[in-house]
């Protein structure tokens, strides 16, 4: 009852900040809001026993996320407020595309109901097993992702530096 | 006559005071010890500590003065008032988990058309409120211990009519005079995120207290990834530092919330990092787990805590230690609120009860990082001796908390304020780096020891 209670606030509260990025013309309103939909996505995983998923949702996408969002409508120096109205000639084929999306999500969970229901109820994830999951079963994975975002983040850095250099 | 002639013998020596040295000239030999002088002479050449009176010029004998003995016994009384208590009062866990099963009877027993998550969610709301006046009252009291501290720390008395005692209501009059302050703000602020910027700030280290153990059993709550679950939520805190910058429409807000989230997110990375070794040798993310591994001693009177590591544990301290100041935007690492450079920082155009809640959440985070100091370096509520057993051990936790607290506020006056290129060097130049150093060192820890 208390679980059900939270997920309707939780969820409600989702949708209508993950609304309110798009519609809101601040752009710090909008990161703003974006972290708060982000957390309450957390708190989703909190309420499902996610102990481990809900503080590296929190901590990645709020506290680093959202944060550099912020940073980046900051130190841009544009306006804060967008001139342009949200919507423009192309919202019709934006409408059916994501209407289509939506449709193709919610197939997939009506076939997969039934399974999802017959499942056996998963034992609580502790950290360590997550922790046995991410070093050992899939730790070529989890390398070869953290390789990936080195390269990225090396990559990065060159393409500033070598614009600095452009510039000056 | 011969008697009369003869100088009448001297009074009995009263303490003289000391003469005072003119500027300029070296204090009497004798008033600092020949070591120190001379490694002070290597690094300042005597440019720095001719001009300087010592205490102990200024105030030779402080034993010689009654109302220093005085204060000394009050302490002293305060200190066994305080351990008696505790002795008298045993663990608080066990009564406490007596007094939830003795609600759920109740509501079992009287009150059938309640449902039956009603007295855990009373209990939680409990539990809850206590916390948040957990932090308010250290707010109340911290304030007051700061300015007392930084004051004796200069030769001065600080607050002392109010309340009469030492000043001790001076803090309740101030909360009163700031409730009661005009909000001021600039008309080009944002209002909405003026507003939310203060809660946004104080929420998330509301929320940080949740897995923290106060003594056995204590905790509000055990999480299982407690480690992660706190410096996720205290990332967040810089959120409404930066929101509060921005809001204020102020060149200089908007500079010192920047600099304060430069800061924050470099520090957050040795803070984590230097946890690795601990977390890898308790096993656990869980504060409450990781505080009871370091329960324990070595050769029977040796506590096992952390600290007390060969190498890892000292520079996984000392870390740790730097980066959560650093955390706590006080002030070696106040550049965020830097008030020769930046007016207030980001809270220059908060005033009245906004601006305090940004005072009561700094206090907080040295709250937050005091209890976990405790819990990861000095074995949380493990007393550290064993037959000190005796006393309970939130005893034991409040009293280590209250050690760091006192050096947090001794750090804050008596460094110098960094610069935020040297501040920002110092983190991913020597922290980060020794951090790294320190989870290779801790390798051997964890396979030869723990096999």
């Amino acid at each position: 009852m208390l679980t059900q209670v939270l997920f309707c606030f939780l969820a409600a509260t989702a949708v209508a900040s993950a609304i309110g990025v798009v519609v809101v013309r601040n752009v710090v309103h909008g990161a703003l809001l974006l972290g708060l939909c982000l957390t309450m996505v957390g708190g989703l995983y909190g309420i499902l026993g996610a102990d481990f998923l809900f503080g590296a949702q929190i901590l990645i996408y709020v506290g680093a996320i959202a944060i550099l969002f912020l940073f980046v409508v900051l130190l841009s120096g544009r306006r804060a407020e967008f001139a342009e109205k949200p919507l423009n000639a192309m919202a019709p084929q934006a409408a059916l595309a994501a209407f289509l999306i939506f449709a193709l999500v919610g197939g997939i969970l009506a076939q997969v109901r039934e399974a999802l229901h017959s499942l056996p109820p998963a034992a609580a994830a502790t950290t360590s097993s997550v922790g046995d999951l991410i070093l050992g079963r899939y730790a070529i994975a989890v390398e070869v992702l953290g390789l990936i975002l080195l390269v990225a983040l090396v990559g990065a850095t060159l393409m500033a530096r070598g614009l600095d250099k452009e510039r000056v | 006559m011969a008697e009369l002639a003869t100088p009448p013998p001297p009074p009995t020596p009263a303490p003289a005071p000391a003469p005072k040295p003119p500027a300029n000239v070296m204090p009497p030999e004798k008033a600092v010890p020949a070591g120190i002088r001379k490694v002070f002479a290597k690094h300042t050449e005597g440019t720095l500590l001719p001009n300087r009176l010592w205490p102990t010029d200024v105030w030779p004998n402080p034993w010689k003065s009654a109302s220093y003995r005085r204060g000394a016994l009050v302490l002293s009384a305060l200190i066994l008032a305080g351990t008696g208590a505790a002795f008298f009062l045993r663990e608080i866990g066990v009564p406490l988990a007596a007094l939830r099963e003795t609600l759920h009877r109740f509501a079992e027993a009287n009150l059938p058309q309640v449902p039956s998550w009603a007295a855990e969610a009373v209990w939680i709301l409990a539990k809850a409120l206590v916390v948040l006046h957990i932090i308010l009252f250290n707010g109340l009291f911290l304030v007051w211990w700061e300015r007392k501290i930084s004051a004796h720390m200069q030769s001065r008395l600080g607050p002392i009519f109010t309340g009469k005692w030492h000043g001790v209501l001076q803090t309740a009059a101030d909360g009163i005079k700031l409730l009661l302050k005009e909000d001021a703000a600039p008309k080009e602020k944002d209002s909405w995120l003026h507003s939310l910027a203060p809660a946004l700030v104080f929420v998330p280290v509301l929320i940080c207290f949740t897995p923290v153990p106060w003594g056995r059993d204590l905790e509000a709550a055990n999480l299982d990834a407690g480690v992660l679950y706190i410096f996720a939520w205290a990332g967040l805190s810089v959120l409404g530092i930066v929101l509060a910058g921005w809001a204020s429409a102020n060149k200089y807000s908007l500079l010192g919330g920047l600099r304060s989230a430069a800061q924050f997110v470099s520090y957050e990375l040795p803070r984590s990092f230097s946890l690795v070794p601990l977390i890898a040798i308790a096993g656990s993310l869980s504060l409450t787990k990781i505080a009871g591994y370091q329960e324990g001693y070595w050769f029977g009177f040796f506590p096992k805590w952390f600290l007390f590591y060969p190498v890892v544990g000292q520079i996984s301290f000392v870390i740790f230690l730097i980066a959560s100041v650093a955390e706590t935007n006080r002030t070696p690492f106040d550049i965020a609120e830097a008030e020769s450079e930046l007016v207030g920082g980001f809270h220059t155009e908060y005033s009245g009860m906004k601006f305090s809640i940004f005072f009561l959440t700094e206090y907080a985070y040295v709250l937050l990082a005091s209890c976990l100091l405790t819990t990861f370096f000095m074995g949380g509520g493990a007393a550290p001796l064993p037959f000190l057993s005796v006393l309970p051990s939130w005893f034991w936790f409040l009293g280590k908390t209250l050690f760091f607290m006192f050096c947090f506020l001794w750090f804050r006056w008596t460094f110098p304020r960094f610069k935020i290129d040297r501040l920002l060097d110092f983190n991913w130049k020597f922290l980060l780096p020794w951090s790294f150093v320190n989870i290779v060192l801790a390798l051997p820890y964890i396979y030869l020891w723990k096999l």
